[in-house]
């Protein structure tokens, strides 16, 4: 075997450099078709890096479902909300599918409270966090219903780490307004609370 | 002997390739950016398998009407300002929204976006070569570091020559400096050059890193109806023996408060409890002989209340004391 010179080493560069440029534009080019040929997501849930996981206690049941309410009714219920993703991430508490009917929102006070303890059906337990951490909302329905409606414009503080599961118990109470005008006889309002965590 | 040579002219070529290789994937990465396309770094495995965390992926910009379902899309993230969002285009809404997903999520993106916020369409990925800006926004920087080194290490390797110089071998060290620097020169050269288009490529390709969020919602339902008005309905009024007249009504409604008999428009003292369904009232304190309508009003509260549309109608004659009331 013939000891390299200098005439093979420039051959030799030659080949080699125009390969690996070739290489890295195949691998971007198969890389790219293989990322964006796809018409539609296909829901494989390989997620290598982690992920945010979020659940609620009331098993799609309903916070509330009250009916016959009347000035100066109130309910209250808990219900609590596990975070058992990987990623450390950021929940917040909007509202969706917002419906209602004669105004009924604006004589109806919302008030948040974020805790630990009780759960869905039952508040006993409950206790608020200190601060701010432990009342997020406390104002009219309507408001809450029209301005809290994105992940953006939400509620909360809570942040899971992602290390281990995390439940926040939340305690929602409503209040019909004293006020209320007689003409709200047979109004309804109806909305979604959606908690959402979002990695950050 | 030989066999070093021959190693040293692999190692030599080998590192020139790998540069070669990392050049030409920042090459893809960075040159779109001069016809004014975007370069991002994917952040989270959102969009996994597609992309992974650390590919780079050039964004073509697009006129809004270039849009299609299934593209991948660049855009300002509604859920997190500043940041940047590369979803897949899910579906089109009625509004004119575009609802976007991430491959990897169970579900769509909560938060809807108009088609005026999309940057750009994904166009080309780059493999890995991202990866170094992950590091940087985890702050980890050892790998960092190993990976610079690495960098600087197979750098000086390419820039070697891949033949010992027979004059140098024979004996480098006894010549004098300025041959040195002569035969030094073209490598430190290239060396420099290698350094500086690497820095320029660092800092070129972070640009905007976007963050590809991963989400997952909980949600529960709740419905608020108030009492609905409902009225009495089919009133009676029976003539009583001694003098007073029984009204009767129907009502399936929720039990109010109460009910209050209205006379003439006018809420009288007559009130019953919510559960009652007839109430007697007799000739009251006027000197008159009168025909009156009588309805029925039920008080879910003092103020939400509602009257019976049916009514019925009572004579009363009183004179001195001595009064009946009957059916008209």
């Amino acid at each position: 075997m013939r000891r390299p010179n200098r005439t093979i080493a420039r051959v030799a560069t030659l080949a080699v450099i125009p390969a690996a440029l070739l290489a890295a534009g195949v691998a971007v080019s198969t890389a790219s078709y293989s990322a964006f040929s796809a018409t539609s997501s296909d829901d494989a849930n390989n997620w290598s890096m982690g992920s945010v996981a979020l659940s609620n206690d009331a098993s799609n049941g309903a916070l509330f479902a009250a009916s016959n309410l009347k000035p100066g009714s109130t309910g209250t219920n808990c219900i609590a909300v596990t975070s058992t993703g990987s990623l450390p991430s950021a929940v917040k508490l909007y509202a969706t599918n917002v419906q209602q009917t004669k105004a009924l929102a604006s004589y109806v006070t919302l008030q948040v409270k974020q805790g630990s303890g009780g759960g869905y059906g039952t508040c006993n337990g409950f206790t608020a966090a200190a601060g701010s951490d432990g009342l997020l909302y406390n104002d009219s329905l309507a408001s809450f219903a029209s301005t809290r409606t994105s992940y953006a414009t939400g509620v909360g503080t809570w942040k899971p780490t992602g290390d281990k599961s995390e439940t926040k118990t939340y305690q929602i109470t409503y209040t019909v307004s004293s006020d209320a005008p007689a003409s709200l006889m047979g109004a309804t309002a109806s909305l979604g609370f959606t908690w959402e965590a979002q990695n950050s | 002997m030989r066999p070093s040579v021959w190693g040293r002219f692999a190692v030599v070529l080998g590192a020139r390739g790998i540069l070669a290789a990392v050049l030409g994937l920042v090459f893809w990465a960075v040159a779109p950016m001069v016809l004014g396309w975007h370069t991002t770094t994917v952040m989270t495995g959102s969009m996994e398998p597609s992309l992974h965390p650390g590919d780079v992926v050039v964004s073509k910009t697009v006129t809004t009407g270039e849009l299609r379902k299934g593209q991948v899309l660049l855009f300002a993230d509604p859920d997190h300002v500043g940041t940047l969002r590369l979803h897949r285009f899910d579906s089109l809404n009625s509004d004119g929204t575009l609802t976007t997903k991430g491959d990897a999520n169970p579900s769509a993106d909560s938060t809807h976006i108009s088609r005026s916020a999309v940057t750009g369409v994904g166009y080309l990925r780059v493999p890995l070569i991202g990866t170094p800006v992950l590091w940087a926004a985890d702050h980890r920087t050892g790998p960092l570091v190993a990976l610079g080194s690495a960098l600087v290490l197979v750098a000086g390797l390419a820039v070697l020559p891949a033949v010992a110089d027979p004059s140098r071998a024979t004996g480098a060290s006894r010549r004098g400096p300025r041959h040195r620097q002569q035969d030094h020169r073209p490598w430190a050269v290239g060396a420099l050059l290698v350094t500086s288009v690497c820095t320029v490529a660092a800092l070129a390709v972070p640009a905007p890193a976007a963050a590809a969020a991963f989400a997952a919602t909980a949600t529960a339902p709740s419905t608020m109806a108030t009492v609905a008005a409902t009225p009495a309905t089919a009133l009676t009024c029976t003539s009583n023996t001694n003098g007073s007249v029984t009204i009767g009504w129907s009502y399936d409604g929720v039990a109010p408060e109460r009910f209050t008999t209205v006379i003439d428009g006018v809420a009288s003292s007559d009130t019953s409890a919510g559960a009652a369904r007839s109430t007697t009232i007799s000739s009251w304190d006027l000197f008159s002989f009168r025909t009156s309508s009588v309805t029925v009003r039920a008080d879910v509260t003092s103020t939400w209340t509602t009257t019976s549309a049916s009514s019925v109608r009572i004579s009363t004659v009183r004179f001195l004391g001595l009064g009946r009331t009957s059916c008209a």
